[in-house]
């Protein structure tokens, strides 16, 4: 259960300050999988940082199974993040000198898996994402935006996280790409329970979520099923 | 992979600028090793130099050395005075004596042995080994009483010294190779030079006569060169009541605690004495000329080290910082994965460490080419700078004038000086190492500490 109550977030800006997430309040439940919909600029970002322990709000709190994220220190939120939370970035941001295999490995390294253990589940995971062995061992620099977005989707689900945000998981992939990388990380959350929320601005894809947020000037306008 | 293998990678992805990285810390590294290894060398030569200087200090009459010149003989009360004077750890006396063949005295060549006093010249049944020559006939008729030329069987006087030292007069410890030294309860005794001995057939407890008194040879010596290995040592006191110089020193030998208070016991001693009464001397001026040369050079080489050892420790941080600077996404990416700022900063330390040590191991190389010439030309320079004498009366801009090096004090300094040796030894490799591994460190862990502490929202922003 994820519960977000009158959570704000501002910044300078020019001399002017800029409400990013203004008094946003909303609850998700384990396994949903949802999508933040809005323009560019609206906060969709902001907010999807602050669920993700990325930044810290000016005020509000993040309720992750009754644990109030925005209350723990550093050294936990280092924590928090490698253990419970997955990330996929519209740029992927894979290590650009490690293997597909190795970028998989190092969340792993983080949370101190052993070398076999590790190599064993990111070579599944990668099964499981689609991508063959042979491409396993490229570098994200031999692999097509696609691929190294499922490598990315792979590296997010390490740590078996019980969050997963992802950031325009699609915007940098053509339509078809774009779906199935969607239609991958849709089936996860029904296959492994797990929660995820997507940042988007394609309301096709939005709508075939379970639930969509839609943010408008840093506030919460809409919430639809 | 683990951190170690992963900062490693990092260091090789980008080969053209790994080599830059490493040839250009590899200069500042094989600089200051370089620094360090002619700082050493020098430092290794100021300890010969100090070593051959010695802390000796030799006290004649003044106008007076050896059997030549004027002036008052020292006495036995200021040979106690030297004693007292701080920083004498020793000194001991000396008085020379003459000693005439029977068969040339019994000639009517009378030779005076330079300026000293009949009364203090023996006779003696030895004759001496060297053999008169040009030189010695020259001498002899020069020095003779009414000028008159020496005679064909014409013998050299042999040279004595009375003695409680093991030493000779110039401080040489006497080189026995027979028999033994003279020891405090001597008074017949006699040590003599090896040649002196050939030439009359003497052996360690063989006999000779001198000032009608008969002497047991007790020791052989060998001083190196024909002159010493003519003379003849015999207990102090024995000398002086022999030789008629009672109470009388021809000089004296005094050992300072160390080489650093010579001057100052020098002018004590002058002081004590009497100024005008002793010339105390010794061939420090010319080696503290060349330590004071060496000891410019060893501080030109301490800043150099550090000067360099800085550099490189800026261009290590300037290069981090950069690299550092160019993966602040993958900095934040790392962290919004689960990696913490300790995990981070290790990688990039990792990743410097790689690059200074293969920087250090090229410094090494260049140290090894380039010491050696580094340290010369450093004392060269050094050297020619002490021989640029200020030229009295003229004006400031023209005060200096170069002068014949070797016609100079300096120049006999420069010679002292020589050629300095450089070579890399263990310790500093060890130094090398250690320097490198600090500069690697401090250099990566400051840019890396600065940037992982940046919060990983920046990343998500950046999208």
């Amino acid at each position: 259960m994820l519960k977000v109550e009158h959570l704000k977030k501002s910044f300078q800006s020019g001399g002017s300050i800029v409400k990013a997430v203004n008094d946003i309040g909303f609850t998700v439940k384990t396994g949903t999988f949802a999508a933040i919909v809005g323009k560019s600029g609206s906060g969709k970002s902001t907010l999807l940082a602050l669920l993700g322990a990325l930044d810290r709000p000016d005020s509000g709190s993040i309720m992750v199974n009754d644990t109030d994220i925005t209350t723990l220190s550093d050294r936990k939120l280092t924590g928090y993040r490698r253990s419970d939370i997955g990330f996929v970035f519209q740029q992927y941001n894979l290590v650009p000198n490690l293997t597909a295999l190795e970028n998989v490995m190092l969340p792993m390294e983080f949370a101190g898996i052993a070398p076999a253990t590790r190599t064993l589940r990111a070579q599944e995971l990668l099964t499981q994402v689609g991508l063959d062995e042979a491409k396993q061992h490229r570098k994200p620099s031999r692999l097509s935006g696609g691929e190294q977005q499922r490598v990315s989707i792979a590296r997010a689900l390490a740590n078996k996280p019980k969050l997963i945000l992802a950031d325009e998981p699609t915007g940098n992939l053509d339509s078809q790409t774009g779906e199935q990388v969607f239609a991958l990380l849709h089936d996860l959350s029904r296959t492994q329970g797990v929660t995820i929320i997507v940042v988007t601005h394609d309301l096709g894809i939005a709508g075939k979520c379970d639930e969509i947020l839609t943010i408008k000037d840093g506030m919460l306008t809409k919430i639809s099923k | 992979m683990s951190v170690v293998v992963r900062g490693a990678k990092n260091a090789f992805r980008n080969w053209l600028r790994t080599g830059a990285v490493v040839l250009i810390l590899a200069i500042g590294i094989g600089l200051s090793l370089s620094m360090l290894v002619a700082k050493q060398a020098v430092e290794a030569r100021m300890s010969d130099l100090k070593s051959q200087v010695g802390t000796k200090l030799t006290v004649n009459p003044a106008g007076a050395q050896g059997m030549q010149g004027g002036g008052e003989p020292l006495t036995n009360d200021q040979l106690a005075a030297i004693k007292t004077v701080a920083h004498v750890s020793q000194a001991d006396a000396s008085v020379n004596f003459t000693l005439r063949n029977q068969d040339s005295s019994s000639n009517n060549f009378s030779f005076r042995g330079g300026q000293q006093s009949d009364a203090s010249v023996g006779i003696t049944n030895l004759q001496s080994s060297i053999d008169p020559g040009t030189l010695g006939r020259r001498f002899a008729s020069s020095t003779s009483n009414d000028g008159t030329a020496a005679p064909a069987n014409f013998s050299l006087p042999i040279r004595g010294i009375g003695t409680n030292s093991s030493a000779d007069e110039q401080g040489n410890v006497y080189k026995i190779t027979s028999g033994r030294a003279l020891v405090g309860n001597d008074t017949t005794s006699a040590i003599i030079g090896s040649d002196l001995a050939t030439k009359n057939n003497l052996k360690v407890g063989s006999t000779f006569i001198a000032y009608d008194t008969t002497f047991t040879v007790v020791g052989i010596f060998d001083q190196g060169t024909k002159f010493a290995n003519d003379t003849i040592a015999i207990p102090l006191a024995q000398a002086q009541q022999l030789s008629g110089q009672t109470n009388e020193l021809s000089s004296v030998l005094v050992t300072v605690d160390s080489i650093e208070n010579l001057n100052n016991v020098s002018d004590a001693i002058k002081a004590k004495l009497g100024n005008g009464k002793v010339d105390v001397t010794s061939s420090q001026q010319n080696i503290q000329t060349a330590i004071d040369s060496l000891q410019s050079v060893q501080q030109v080489s301490l800043i150099g080290f550090i000067a360099a050892l800085v550099a490189a420790a800026i261009i290590t941080f300037l290069i981090m910082l950069v690299i550092v600077r160019e993966r602040r996404r993958e900095i934040g990416v790392l962290k919004a994965i689960g990696g913490s700022n300790r995990t981070i900063v290790a990688q990039f330390v990792v990743e410097a460490l790689v690059l200074v040590i293969l920087a250090t191991v090229v410094g090494m190389g260049i140290t090894l080419v380039s010491s050696n010439s580094i340290a010369n030309a450093l004392v060269s320079n050094s050297s020619t700078l002490q021989t640029q004498t200020p030229m009295p009366g003229q004006g400031r801009a023209q005060r200096t004038f170069r002068v014949d090096a070797s016609a100079t004090p300096f120049g006999r300094a420069t010679s002292l000086v020589g050629q300095v040796t450089a070579s890399v030894g263990p310790m500093t490799l060890l130094w090398g190492v250690l320097a490198a591994l600090g500069i690697a460190v401090v250099g990566s862990a400051v840019p890396a500490w600065l940037i992982s502490r940046v919060r990983p929202a920046e990343v998500m922003r950046g999208e």
